[in-house]
């Protein structure tokens, strides 16, 4: 069993309140714990590609064998000042959360990070594995994940929140068209 | 002494034939350590890299042997179809797996 302690802490944290019998529920503390994994907070849960992206069947285990305490949100882990700040950061650059920017967050940073493929190529497999999703929602997946988790410099992180501003623009302009 | 055709025949008897084709092994195989929470078919085509028809033609097959189940999901306030294996699905994958193997020895 990896640190569920902990991870109850986390979701309470961020004002998350899990109900494990809802698949998007599931889905989104699977991308939490590997977003987290990834940004140095590991919760003891390993993690593989499957068809759904990153993804622990360990955790899922333990998600439903432990649905009380979830549900509850019982915990006595308190968490670090550096943990919080973490989370923060994934929680704010998904957009609280939001499915579709933690898959594509997670995908590319795994193919980036752990496969140790170039931009192009993690990018390139992205689009392979997650194809439903739009090039405007890819791009700031993308340009999030990279703001969260790469090495960048400050121009860097202006360039990118520039392009960001442009590419949502673009997306509310096109949930408005639709 | 490696098995004789009359043992190897005997044995792909026990098999279902008809989960033994590629798509419905891939299938199978992809939804194996995905335990309840399966794969949506968008999930699964993407991953599978095979077409609608084929793809819908072989879940329906799989669901009406059993092997795998059929829920509907909710995500992004989307409906979509998730399929997950059932312990059925999982015993005739190991006895395809376990099958195949022993042909090599």
């Amino acid at each position: 069993m990896g640190d569920l302690n902990k991870l109850i802490a986390m979701i309470k944290e961020i004002g998350f309140k899990p109900n494990i019998d809802r698949f998007q529920d599931r889905l989104v503390i699977q991308k939490l714990v590997y977003l987290l994994k990834l940004s140095g907070i590991d919760l003891g849960y390993s993690f593989s590609l499957y068809a759904r992206g990153p993804y622990s069947p360990d955790l899922t285990r333990d998600l439903y064998e432990h649905e009380d305490l979830l549900l509850n949100l019982r915990t006595n882990c308190r968490l670090q000042k550096k943990e919080v700040e973490k989370l923060d950061a994934i929680f704010n650059l998904s957009s609280k959360l939001d499915t579709s920017m933690l898959e594509i967050m997670s995908t590319y940073l795994y193919f980036a990070k752990e496969c140790n493929l170039n931009e192009k190529e993690a990018l390139t497999n992205l689009k392979k594995i997650k194809p439903f999703y739009s090039d405007v929602k890819i791009v700031i997946g993308v340009s999030r994940a990279k703001q969260l988790f790469l090495s960048l410099t400050e121009k860097d992180i202006s360039e990118i929140k520039k392009e960001l501003n442009e590419w949502e623009e673009i997306a509310v302009e096109d949930q408005k068209g639709n | 002494m490696p098995k004789s055709i009359i043992e190897i025949v005997n044995e792909a008897k026990l098999l279902n034939a008809a989960v033994v084709s590629l798509p419905r092994i891939l299938i199978l195989v992809t939804l194996k350590d995905l335990g309840k929470d399966g794969a949506t078919f968008r999930e699964l085509k993407a991953a599978l890299d095979i077409n609608d028809g084929t793809l819908f033609a072989n879940l329906k097959g799989l669901v009406k042997m059993g092997y795998i189940k059929m829920s509907m999901v909710k995500l992004e306030n989307k409906k979509m179809q998730s399929f997950s294996i059932t312990p059925e699905g999982k015993a005739m994958l190991d006895a395809a797996c376990s099958w195949f193997c022993s042909l090599k020895e």
